[in-house]
């Protein structure tokens, strides 16, 4: 959604229109979602954290100042209440990718290649999923939620060198998984 | 340019500006070791971005609609000061109905509103303290102590038996209702 389309959003939902509501939820409730699952990878528990976001939203809308990105500024909201989700439950997080519901992905036909995808893919989550706390936040923070460094380091309250520090490590031991299951 | 590859990340996200842009885009023509680790990056995005999208049901979108809607109704409701409206009429309404309590005779500190009636038996003051003792010499001086005494007391029951008392005694001596 373009930056005026966003603001047009913005100013309907702090008028109180509930078609405004609609909107918001049909725009963004994916990318939403995604990104909270990646945080913690269990679908009951993504659905109540999304449900959570979106009220958080509605709650603050009023607070919004148009500073950043409307998608950041929503994204920063569902990945704190991920992350204190996450604190609060002090275990690793597990996986349930039996229990997700997914999209097929597009791509190759061929049975062969199709199943080496998918435990590649399979794998590269797990490694995601194995990364230390502060070296996956930020992965995930700027590639499911699309923060920049800069946002990252606000949101952490860390500097930007520490943020893409923490970047550069955990791209290294994912790119040593891939090569790992790469043939 | 040194071999940096957190330079190389943010080139790759577009967070770095035009000079570092042309810096690093130059380095990684020369470095086959950052070239490397900026295809490998490539790479590795490409494959995380061809991770399964989780879905969510059609009805889960539709109750999640259904309480924002009610969240958006509540705080409409906030939005109008309905509480504090009614706290401060309340607070008015009390006022008004206490003010005649609170409105003392100077002179004798006591309400100037009828207190109690004499009416048969029962022995309720109507008179305000100022007229009986205008009235009536004694019964404003016994009254008048009557009275500072009936405030000072802390039971109710105990004040109007003792003014029942009295308010005989009063009959008995002048001979006639006092009003």
């Amino acid at each position: 959604m373009d930056k005026s389309k966003n603001k047009n959003l913005v100013e309907r939902l702090q008028n109180g229109e509930k078609r405004a509501v609609d909107e918001l939820v049909d725009s963004y409730q994916g990318m939403l979602f995604q990104l909270i699952f990646r945080f913690v990878l269990d679908r009951y528990e993504s659905e109540d954290l999304l449900q959570e976001t979106f009220m958080r939203i509605i709650r603050r809308i009023n607070s919004y100042e148009e500073q950043g990105r409307f998608e950041s500024w929503m994204c920063k909201i569902a990945a704190n209440l991920a992350c204190d989700h996450l604190r609060s439950r002090k275990r690793k997080p597990l996986l349930y990718h039996d229990e997700l519901e997914t999209k097929p992905s597009s791509g190759k036909d061929n049975p062969a290649s199709l199943f080496q995808e998918k435990e590649a893919l399979s794998l590269l989550e797990k490694a995601v999923a194995s990364l230390p706390w502060e070296q996956r936040q930020v992965f995930l923070l700027r590639e499911e939620a699309g923060l920049s460094f800069k946002e990252i380091s606000e949101e952490l309250g860390v500097s930007i060198n520490t943020a893409l520090s923490r970047m550069h490590y955990a791209v290294k031991k994912l790119q040593n998984h891939l090569q790992r299951i790469s043939p | 340019m040194n071999c940096q590859n957190e330079d190389i990340i943010r080139f790759f996200y577009k967070e770095t500006s035009g000079e570092e842009t042309e810096q690093i885009k130059s380095h990684l023509q020369e470095c086959p070791c950052c070239q490397a680790f900026y295809y490998n990056l490539e790479d590795l995005f490409l494959t995380w971005k061809r991770q399964e999208k989780p879905v969510l049901s059609e009805e889960f979108s539709g109750k999640i609609k259904r309480k924002l809607y009610q969240e958006l109704d509540e705080q409409k409701t906030i939005g109008f000061p309905w509480s504090r409206f009614l706290i401060a009429a309340a607070i008015l309404f009390s006022l008004v109905l206490s003010w005649p309590l609170l409105k003392f005779d100077q002179k004798t500190t006591l309400p100037s509103f009828p207190i109690v009636k004499t009416q048969g038996k029962t022995f309720i003051f109507s008179g305000e303290i100022d007229q009986l003792r205008k009235n009536v010499r004694k019964v404003k001086q016994t009254e008048y102590r009557f009275m500072q005494r009936y405030f000072k007391k802390p039971s109710f029951h105990k004040s109007i038996v003792s003014l029942q008392k009295k308010t005989k005694r009063f009959h008995k001596k002048l001979e006639s209702p006092l009003f």
